[in-house]
């Protein structure tokens, strides 16, 4: 049995099957970005958040159309010289567009790893400042102390022993004025010691997985024994059986109330956990509770955020004035912020006013009119490059500790920032993806060519015309992403 | 992609396809990773039927909840349950009674598994894999190796979709459709967003979507590029036609779906906002996320697929009922090329109706008039399938086989239900109607009475051609008559609940509203009691399907139906390659009662008649002389 | 009809059909269009930085470097996957597709942003929550 038109074009479409079959492909693809493109507009337009402009750096973007575009014409180069039947220049060109790929892949990462080092805190009032984290204390991390006990549920499903992977122990030698690194005030403790807990019957156990499973499924069997008499009653025919009392046996061998979680002291040394207020549920002075519901009585240290940063955002703010960042700034920079805001309205407003087509600016009415909102829009915003001094000051860790009462929102520059990021990453994530993938084929096509292009030069052709096809698309979609994401 | 095209390749000069001269495949290769569409189909036809089981045993264990609220389950649907293994119903239902939680949660799978895990594989996957390339006159699917893919994609995405059942938060509880902001919160809390069962419901999808894709270049560029010789476009049999419009819809709708399910992913797990609105509250606490995302995007970029969706639901039943009826009536499939017509511009019109499914969502008004307009449109070609249909019955000698009774049972099942969607059509009807159990009677009389039956009826008719054995007709009544009515008596009191005011996805049938309801819920025991007894009148047809397979008699014809398309052309069961014969299409699909033969069909692949070389007919240029097995 | 058993009797062209054709006349084709892809690129960057448009309003920066971005993609599209002599199938779905991206796109916009408002009262926009 042989599947016709494998190579040869059928002559009545004029299409052989895998022409068909990769631009039919290509037809879905067209609509998988399509619907990320209709996504992003749609986004884009309905955004009640400033969709940044020129927040990317460029020259990466920049560097990476190049790259693809190189690698397109490449690609193309290795298809003819295939029908040229110059197999050496084949390899050639092919083995630059998988270098060029390898490079487009290379800087992506770069870019990338740059945003999840960048935070953005939004405080109560709407203010943001975006910087880094300190590293020399907690971080943004929570820090919680003197945990001597810890309550496990036994209805959640959920719950394990994480909450023992976050333990930390202080530093000793932290020197609060060394910038060098590793002095940290906190340290991680990565799988420590196993830890001893006395339990309410007064034994004391190491606390394992089996354990904590042995709890559970006690406490499941002494709940089923009690609502299979409640089945069996209604089975019989019965209305409105009440549920008997879920009880266990004790260690005296006694039935006594079975409870629906397990609170366990520690023996020995307190526990100290550096957490992540996105592993909590609530938390308080005294309790922390784990969203598989997991709590750890102790007394909380700092739940500050350890904050340097590098940027004022009060476009969004409710009063510049008294924005929540002058709190943590001080009035120093309250002053060169209002300084630098007028000395910019001033250069938009009368020494490029083409930029923003409007006539006049009058502070009273700020907000009314688009060219307005335009210059706030600009001004409003100020960076450590606006400043060289504290451009300096950043280099040399100026820490704000923010208190987590003040903030309204807290992320990296990661999908969770806004939906700009998000869709900047699940895009280019994908676009990502496609590149690997595109790569990969094309490498395969160039180290398993030779045999084929002996055998049959013209599959080979077709192939590397295939994948060429699909490269070319990736170049395409990377055509409009650089622009709507870096430039415009 | 091309490293899909067929590896070995011809050397130009041999005479080939006629003979086996693949060396023996071993067990695995052969019935396992098959690259043979045949066997693909069957797999996709197996677990396909085993899905729509599970659905369907989701959805008895809901009608007992709907009827009797708070009542324990009966010990027989407890048992079924049990195909959950220990533990499951342990946990989520220890009094036997079913909780608002696990109702939420058997609604969503039974929507999810029905569509996207029974219906869509076993009436496109299935019978595309197994009678399109054999209608069209191909050896195999084009890309065979992807075809392979295509199935093992499909069982992951089934296996996720079945297992997240099993994780400790259990599997998705927001609808089939998954809107937002609802599937993106639920379980917002628990440690582990991977493993909870709205976030496996996203990834399942996107595996099931890929498996979709993957079919769908197949089918086309098989439809297009390996059609037999003679097998011009306007010979190609309505089936094959639907089957390819379908794979249209599926190649250029499911990637928007694909999107919906990733941005809805990334919400989930990396935390971005993408369906999530500023100033969210869940559970009485402002949601810890950016917001300034849109709950609507999730609902236009599901609904640009789930619209075309429910054309690849139907369309199957559409395209079998083509091929059946013919066959029974003996006579020609009235106004094939307006039915193939008419499909094409179905296909097309899908595209652009999806909105009616939000004019709550509060659309301008010139949009959601445009939607409106658009919708009634598109009943047009519906109805001209439809139509074709029913006049194809005028004046034939109708044989009412098994096959011929669903399909006969169809057509005003399916147009009942048709029908009553024009009403939904209009915006001013739809505010009203909008969620109630009107909508949900509608689309089960298209769904269940309608594609359901035509897919029983494909089973009943291309069985004989799959194993080579008949299925027993006197169980096939036993199957038939009951599972009729009881149809009618599950969805048809529905229609009127729903326009008593009966809101859908209520776990408690309304109960909890007796003011409203009171008049009108006795017809939930009705219908429950219908769906039970439509559960045993499914046994008759399990018992047939096994006792056939196993201890059935071989039949000794190729044909058994005397129908003229060319899958009746080959060996039975078709080997590897299917054909012996070298396949042409000498005429187009549905000549019955033609001219100029004495029997009352024409095969396609009969050679030209005198009267037809009298019309000016020409021989295609055939090698082997070897006579099909119904020559006259 | 075609030959469907065996290739090689079918009409030899192959999908361009010029075996004996100037290469290197493709080859010029294919670096000028990566000439112009360069160019193009460096174009949208100075659509985006130059104050030929109003800078903050954007739209215009937009309108400029999609356009140019279209272009770019048109030759892509035209020489690169030799999509200036493709066979009539290709162009017939590829067109369709276009079709129903075009409507996704301006069909899901206009549902939240309706061009035609026939009651501006009744237009709601359920995005204008600001912080709360
Ligand atoms: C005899 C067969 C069937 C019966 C008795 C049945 C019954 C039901 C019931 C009772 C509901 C729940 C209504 C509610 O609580 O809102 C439902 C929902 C649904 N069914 Fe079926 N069904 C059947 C077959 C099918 C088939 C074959 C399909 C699909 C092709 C299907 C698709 C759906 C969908 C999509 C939903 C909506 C789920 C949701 O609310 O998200 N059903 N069905
Ligand atoms: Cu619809």
């Amino acid at each position: 049995m042989e599947i016709p038109y494998t190579v040869k074009p059928r002559p009545d479409t004029g299409l052989a099957n895998p022409k068909l079959g990769i631009w039919l492909f290509l037809a879905s693809e067209v609509m998988l970005f399509g619907g990320l493109f209709s996504a992003y507009i749609f986004l884009r337009v309905g955004a009640d958040f400033e969709w940044p402009f020129h927040d990317l750096i460029v020259w990466p973007g920049l560097t990476n159309t190049f790259v693809l575009i190189a690698s397109s014409v490449t690609v193309v180069m290795a298809w003819v010289s295939l029908k040229m039947k110059k197999y050496g220049r084949y390899k050639m060109y092919m083995s630059i567009t998988i270098l060029c790929a390898m490079i487009f892949m290379g800087l992506k990462s770069y870019e990338y790893a740059g945003k999840f080092k960048h935070y953005g805190v939004t405080l109560k009032d709407g203010s943001i400042l975006e910087g880094h984290l300190g590293h020399h204390a907690q971080g943004d991390k929570i820090v919680f102390g003197e945990v001597k006990a810890l309550t496990f549920s036994l209805t959640n499903r959920s719950a394990d022993l994480r909450v023992l992977d976050f333990r930390a122990e202080k530093n000793p030698a932290f020197d609060p004025h060394s910038t060098a690194e590793g002095n940290h005030l906190y340290h991680p403790v990565h799988g420590g010691p196993p830890v001893k807990v006395r339990t309410p019957e007064g034994d004391e156990v190491e606390l394992t997985a089996s354990w904590l499973k042995a709890q559970h499924k006690a406490y499941a069997e002494a709940k089923e024994a009690s609502y299979k008499f409640v089945r069996d009653k209604m089975d019989a025919g019965e209305k409105d059986v009440k549920l008997p009392e879920i009880q266990v046996k004790n260690k005296q061998g006694l039935l006594v109330k079975a409870e629906p979680s397990i609170t366990v002291e520690i023996v020995g040394e307190p526990l100290l956990l550096l957490v992540d207020e996105r592993d909590l549920l609530s938390y308080d002075k005294n309790t922390l509770t784990f969203r598989e519901e997991t709590k750890a009585g102790g007394r909380l240290v700092t739940d500050a955020i350890e904050f340097i940063p590098d940027c004022i955002d009060l476009r969004r703010a409710e009063n510049m004035e008294q924005s929540l960042a002058w709190k943590y700034l001080g009035e120093d920079m309250r002053q060169k912020f209002f300084t630098s805001r007028e000395a910019s309205i001033k250069d938009l407003t009368e020494r490029k006013p083409w930029l923003f087509k409007h006539e006049k600016i009058d502070p009273a009415d700020r907000g009314k009119s688009h060219g307005d909102e335009d210059v706030k829009r600009y001004s409003d915003r100020y960076n450590d490059e606006d400043d060289h001094d504290w451009a300096h000051s950043v280099e040399h860790d100026k820490v704000i500790n923010i208190d987590r009462a003040d903030k309204r929102f807290f992320a990296n520059f990661t999908p969770r920032y806004n939906n700009f990021y998000a869709i900047y990453f699940v895009m280019t994530g994908l676009h990502g993806l496609h590149v690997i993938g595109g790569a990969l084929v094309l490498a395969w096509f160039l180290f398993t060519g030779r045999k084929m292009y002996e055998t049959n030069p013209e599959q080979l052709e077709n192939r590397i015309e295939v994948g060429g096809l699909f490269w070319h698309f990736v170049d395409l979609v990377w055509i409009f992403l650089f622009p709507l994401y870096y430039l415009m | 992609m091309s490293s899909a095209a067929h590896a070995d390749h011809s050397d130009h000069s041999h005479d080939h396809g006629h003979d086996d001269h693949h060396h023996e495949l071993s067990f695995w290769r052969k019935y396992v990773f098959s690259t043979d569409h045949k066997v693909i189909g069957a797999q996709y036809g197996f677990f396909g039927l085993v899905f729509l089981a599970i659905g369907f045993i989701l959805m008895l264990a809901m009608r007992w909840s709907i009827a009797h609220p708070g009542e324990i389950m009966p010990v027989w649907i407890r048992t079924l349950l049990g195909m959950f293994g220990p533990g499951f119903m342990e946990h989520w239902a220890p009094d036997g009674v079913m909780a608002g939680e696990l109702y939420n949660m058997f609604g969503a799978m039974h929507g999810t598994i029905m569509v996207f895990f029974g219906v869509v594989p076993l009436g496109v996957a299935a019978f595309g894999n197994f009678v399109m390339p054999l209608q069209v006159g191909a050896v195999d699917m084009a890309f065979p190796r992807l075809n392979m893919w295509s199935f093992w994609l499909f069982l992951v995405s089934g296996i996720l979709m079945f297992g997240s059942f099993f994780v400790p938060e259990g599997a998705a509880q927001s609808g089939w459709t998954n809107y937002s902001p609802l599937a993106s919160t639920v379980g917002a809390h628990s440690p582990n967003q991977w493993v909870h069962g709205q976030t496996i419901w996203l990834i399942a999808m996107v595996f099931n979507i890929s498996a979709s894709l993957l079919g769908a270049v197949n089918f086309i560029t098989t439809v297009m590029n390996l059609r037999a010789k003679g097998m011009t476009w306007m010979r190609i049999p309505f089936f094959s036609w639907a089957m390819m419009v379908i794979a249209f819809l599926l190649l250029l709708a499911f990637p928007p779906l694909e999107v919906a399910a990733l941005l809805q992913l990334s919400d989930r797990v990396f935390g971005s906002s993408f369906y999530l609105p500023t100033g969210l509250y869940v559970n009485g606490a402002h949601m810890d996320v950016s917001g300034g995302g849109s709950p609507l995007l999730y609902q236009h970029l599901f609904w640009f697929l789930a619209h075309p969706e429910v054309y690849v639901l139907i369309l199957p039943g559409i395209a079998i009922c083509a091929e059946i009826i013919p066959a029974n009536t003996r006579r020609p499939l009235w106004g094939y090329k307006s039915m193939v017509g008419g499909v094409l511009v179905l296909g097309f019109l899908s595209f652009i109706v999806w909105a009616h499914h939000m004019y709550m969502t509060g659309m301008g008004q010139s949009i959601s008039t445009f939607f409106q307009f658009t919708t009634v449109m598109i009943s047009v070609p519906s109805v001209i399938l439809l139509t074709c249909l029913m006049i194809s019955l005028w004046g034939g000698s109708i044989r009412f086989t098994v096959p011929m009774l669903w399909a006969v049972a169809f057509i005003p099942m399916f147009g009942f239900g048709g029908l009553t969607g024009l009403p939904l059509a209009f915006n001013m009807i739809d505010l009203y109607l909008h969620d109630t159990y009107y909508v949900i009677g509608h689309f089960h009389y298209v769904v269940a009475p309608g594609t359901i039956f035509a897919m029983f009826g494909g089973i009943y008719h291309w069985f004989p051609k799959m194993t080579g054995k008949q299925l027993n007709p006197i169980l096939g009544h036993l199957h038939f008559w009951p599972s009729l009515i009881c149809m009618n008596l599950i969805f048809f009191p529905m229609m009127i609940q729903g326009m008593a005011g009966f809101h859908r996805r209520w776990y408690n049938g309304g109960s909890a509203f007796p003011n409203t309801t009171g008049e009108y819920l006795w017809m939930n025991g009705l219908m429950s009691n219908a769906a039970f007894i439509m559960a045993a009148a499914q046994l008759p047809f399990v018992i047939n399907f096994f006792y056939t397979i196993f201890l059935g008699k071989k039949i000794k014809d190729d044909n058994p139906w005397h129908a003229t398309t060319l899958e009746w052309a080959t060996p039975t069961p078709p080997p590897h390659g299917n054909f012996i014969i070298e396949p042409i299409a000498n005429r187009g699909p549905y000549e019955y009662a033609a001219l100029g033969t004495t029997e009352d069909y024409l095969p396609q692949w009969a050679p030209l008649t005198d009267h037809e070389r009298a019309n000016g007919a020409v021989d295609l240029p055939v090698k082997p002389p070897a006579a099909p097995s119904h020559a006259h | 009809m075609a030959d469907h058993a065996s290739p090689s009797t079918a009409a030899h062209s192959d999908a361009h059909g010029h075996d004996d054709h100037d290469w290197n006349a493709h080859i010029k084709t294919y670096m000028k269009v990566g000439a112009i892809l360069f160019g193009g690129t460096v174009l949208t960057v100075a659509a985006a930085f130059l104050p030929i448009f109003d800078l903050h309003h954007r739209a215009g920066n937009l309108t400029l470097g999609l356009l140019i971005a279209t272009v770019k993609c048109t030759f892509v599209a035209l020489i690169f996957m030799h999509l200036k002599n493709e066979k009539k199938l290709i162009y017939k779905f590829l067109l369709f597709t276009v079709i129903f991206f075009g409507v996704m796109l301006f069909l899901i916009l206009s549902a939240q942003h309706d061009p035609i408002p026939l009651d501006p009262t009744h237009n709601m926009v359920h995005h204008t929550i600001t912080h709360p």
